[in-house]
């Protein structure tokens, strides 16, 4: 299982030991991470469930689609290493992934 | 008329009615809306119309019961009218809203609604509410499955449903918060962004 770290808002580490072929987002959710909101169940529809990836994860990841890179433009303080956790799906090779949750959603 | 069931084999061939009588159908759109369940709040003495009615505070008739849902009927600052939605984003915020006011800290709950649905690959994104418009705008062609229906009162958009067109649907939250006075012309052309068609 790759383990994934989530910075929650006010800095506690939350690692968790994710599951694969489904998104971080829902990984975030089933474990209880604080600050995901994920109003649209993963629709790349709301931007709630905004994360920022440590940056030399970001090449890792599979890029953003256009839907993705225009729903950003609605998030709370996106900043050039921000992604929908809801939009990167955890395979096994995302071990040891670091994203921070924002202080708010928006 | 009632409708007591639908009909067919493999797929819908039929609306069947209270009357006995049956309607031939291909497709079946089902549109049955959602009552509110304000039972406990009408019983508790609270005041009820068309859901349990709070102020823009969350607070209902009695000033130490807050309520904060689909269930209220709640003011709309930016629409200047009452309104009770039924969408997740004012669930989240609603109750976001009643929390910090229980907690002494005043705020006000204004919002421009917003909705989404998937219907099988279209992305529809609804923002602002259509009721009290006069004019309509079609930007783009429905056939390419990539457009936008704006709704204006005058030159101020008050909503904007859009199929897969993502950019509208963002540009449009802003310009509908901000009461941006809109060029009619430009609006009809998809070529022109809708931030530039002001």
């Amino acid at each position: 299982m790759p383990r994934v770290t989530f910075i929650e808002p006010g800095g506690g580490r939350r690692e968790i030991d994710a599951q694969a072929g489904i998104s971080l987002m829902e990984n975030a959710r089933q474990h209880g991470v604080r600050g995901i909101l994920a109003q649209c169940g993963g629709a790349c529809a709301c931007a709630t469930c905004h994360v920022y990836v440590r940056p030399d994860w970001l090449e890792r990841l599979s890029p953003k689609e256009e839907m993705e890179e225009a729903m950003l433009e609605t998030a709370w303080e996106a900043k050039p290493n921000s992604r929908l956790s809801c939009q990167i799906e955890v395979t096994a090779s995302l071990d040891g992934l670091e994203v921070t949750v924002p202080a708010q959603q928006r | 008329m009632r409708v007591v069931r639908l009909e067919g084999r493999d797929r819908v061939e039929g609306v069947v009615c209270a009357d006995g009588s049956t309607i031939a159908a291909d497709r079946v759109v089902v549109g049955v809306g959602a009552t509110a369940v304000t039972d406990i709040a009408a019983d508790a003495g609270l005041a009820v119309d068309n859901g349990i009615v709070v102020d823009e505070h969350c607070r209902t008739s009695d000033p130490s019961i807050f309520a904060a849902g689909d269930c209220t009927n709640h003011p709309s600052p930016h629409y200047r009218r009452r309104v009770r939605l039924e969408s997740v984003d004012n669930a989240f915020e609603q109750a976001k809203t009643a929390a910090l006011n229980l907690l002494g800290r005043q705020t006000v709950h204004d919002r421009i609604p917003w909705f989404w649905s998937d219907q099988f690959d279209n992305k529809l994104l609804i923002v602002g509410l259509s009721q009290d418009y006069d004019t309509q705008v079609l930007r783009g062609d429905p056939a390419t499955r990539s457009f936008s229906v704006c709704y204006l009162k005058g030159r101020e958009l008050m909503a904007l449903e859009s199929v897969n067109h993502l950019k509208d649907y963002i540009s449009a939250r802003k310009l509908i918060a901000d009461r941006v006075s809109m060029d009619l012309d430009k609006l009809r052309k998809i070529d022109v962004p809708l931030k530039e068609a002001v």
